[in-house]
């Protein structure tokens, strides 16, 4: 396995930051969103299910941003290439690209806070702003794609 | 390149990427920053406006609160609740007025349980000096009308700061007069004696009333300015508000009430909107005559216009008092829409829910005491 190893450290930056930025955004959006359903629940405690589903779509960032550290791992760690500046600087731009993306998981938290509020005062509601909290993913979704392509071009993928 | 290259001799990095990767964590850092401060301030309230929300939930609906005031009868309006969160509080047996006041208390404290920080200091100091006045004003109410009270429920007097040793040697006075002698060493004392000798003069029970209500509404209106950002605007806009609805009242009732025109001022709290309105001429006008200049001159004309009408029609204080209640509350219930992580949430609830309390005893009472249907539907839907 030839490995340059201060490149392939740069790339694990990468890693990094497409992981642990997505993952702290992820884990204080749910983290909003379980405050959130703590309050519905301690109204009502049959104020369960609709909360916890609400509460887990901030997830998906912290998944995106392990996914895309998993790709630069296994591009430019584990497939045994000779990693070039360029290729760092790739995993560097992907994970930070990612990283950001995935904060909006802050967003979606919030909304998805509120929007437990809502279904807590009238779970008729739940289909509605189950909308208002997938509109926040739309952009985490375009900084995953994005963090891919980066990855094709960069020769991580 | 050079410039770059230099960027990168100066701060000692090993190459460009070292450089691009200190920068690039640098800018995730910064973009993290922003919302996880913002989150730090809000935060604290997100579980009790789920909480709220949740409660809201459980508020009557207009159309129950219509078919209470259609029940015929306290027995049917007591079934109607029966699967609401009024039933622990209200049956055959029970003291209704009371029972409902535990309600309310009941309510109050669960708000204060779950307010955060600062939010739950002026919540304490805005439910507690509630009590006091509310148990204040209750005992000296049923003093005015001769009845013997023996007790006040422990919710309420736990809800207060007067010790129950002061309660229970209110509640044994022998009359209005003695219940204010009682209360000299409290802080109400003050306020209470300063309305004594208009009581002596003119019997009117608003003298006593009011000064109790314009020092509270005073004390809140101090406790709001430690608040911070959006909650002491909130509170301000709310407290303002309210203040501005019972000054007004308060002025009106007086006036009926024959209290001297220089009395007046005295009791009305000042540092609110409606307050710089009445100047000393606009105190020697009669009911009309205030209700005519506040039309013209506050900024909501439409309002006024809509008590006038109804005074002239009716000559009834408490009809007035209903439209302005719901104004305030039809402003209160568009900010707890549009404020969700910040006091407001909490304070509009504390008040809607209030609203709501009231309009249930006024129909349970006036079931019981045989009034008209359509009379029942004037109090407690007007205000809806």
């Amino acid at each position: 396995m030839v490995v340059e190893t201060s490149e392939a450290a740069l790339a694990m930056v990468g890693i990094a930051l497409g992981v642990g930025i997505a993952g702290f955004g992820s884990a204080l959006g749910v983290g909003i969103a379980g405050a959130s359903a703590a309050g519905a629940v301690a109204s009502n405690p049959a104020n369960f299910s609709k909360p916890l589903i609400l509460q887990q779509l901030p997830q998906t960032q912290g998944i995106y941003g392990f996914l895309v550290g998993i790709f630069i791992l296994s591009g430019a760690i584990l497939s045994g290439k000779t990693v070039t500046p360029e290729m760092s600087i790739a995993a560097i731009a992907a994970g930070l690209t990612m990283g950001i993306a995935g904060l909006t998981a802050i967003g979606q938290g919030v909304t998805c806070a509120g929007g437990i509020g809502a279904v807590a005062k009238n779970d008729g509601v739940f289909g509605k702003v189950m909308v208002y909290g997938i509109m926040a993913e739309f952009f985490a979704i375009l900084g995953f794609v994005m963090a891919v392509m980066i990855l094709l071009n960069g020769g991580l993928l | 390149m050079g410039v770059f290259q230099a960027l990168v001799d100066a701060f000692g990095f090993s190459g460009a990427v070292a450089l691009l990767s200190f920068v690039a964590l640098l800018i995730a850092i910064l973009v993290a920053v922003q919302p996880a401060s913002w989150l730090l301030s809000r935060a604290p309230y997100i579980f009790p406006a789920s909480f709220i929300r949740g409660e809201e939930g459980n508020m009557l609906s207009r159309r129950t609160l219509e078919e209470l005031t259609e029940a015929g009868s306290l027995e049917g309006a007591i079934a109607l609740l029966e699967n609401t969160s009024y039933a622990p509080y209200v049956n055959l047996e029970e003291n209704l007025e009371l029972s409902l006041k535990v309600y309310l208390a009941h309510v109050n404290e669960d708000v204060l349980k779950i307010a955060p920080g600062k939010a739950r200091e002026f919540l304490e100091i805005m439910i507690r000096g509630r009590w006091d006045v509310e148990n204040i004003v209750f005992i000296l109410t049923e003093k005015f009308s001769g009845q013997r009270i023996f007790e006040l429920p422990e919710d309420l007097i736990r809800l207060g700061t007067l010790p129950r040793d002061t309660i229970s040697s209110l509640l044994e006075a022998a009359d209005v007069e003695d219940v204010v002698l009682k209360l000299e060493k409290t802080a109400y004392g003050e306020f209470l004696k300063n309305g004594l000798r208009e009581w002596k003069a003119t019997g009117a029970l608003s003298s006593l009333i009011e000064p109790l209500y314009g020092y509270y509404n005073s004390k809140l209106l101090d406790a709001a300015s430690s608040l911070r950002g959006e909650d002491r605007s909130i509170t301000r806009t709310i407290l303002g508000m309210r203040i501005d609805s019972r000054n007004i009242i308060t002025l009106l009732r007086m006036k009926n009430d024959g209290i001297p025109p220089e009395s007046l001022e005295k009791y009305l709290v000042p540092g609110v909107e409606l307050y710089g309105e009445v100047s000393p001429a606009v105190l020697e006008e009669n009911v009309q005559g205030i209700l005519h200049h506040l039309a013209g001159t506050s900024a909501y004309p439409e309002m006024f216009f809509r008590a006038i009408r109804s005074y002239e029609k009716t000559r009834n204080l408490n009809d007035v008092e209903r439209i302005l209640e719901a104004e305030v509350l039809r402003q209160v219930e568009e900010i707890s829409s549009s404020q969700v992580f910040n006091i407001g949430i909490l304070l509009a609830y504390l008040l809607l829910k209030e609203a709501e309390i009231n309009r249930v005893r006024t129909a349970l009472l006036a079931l019981k005491n045989g009034m008209k249907e359509d009379e029942i539907k004037k109090l407690v839907m007007e205000a809806v």
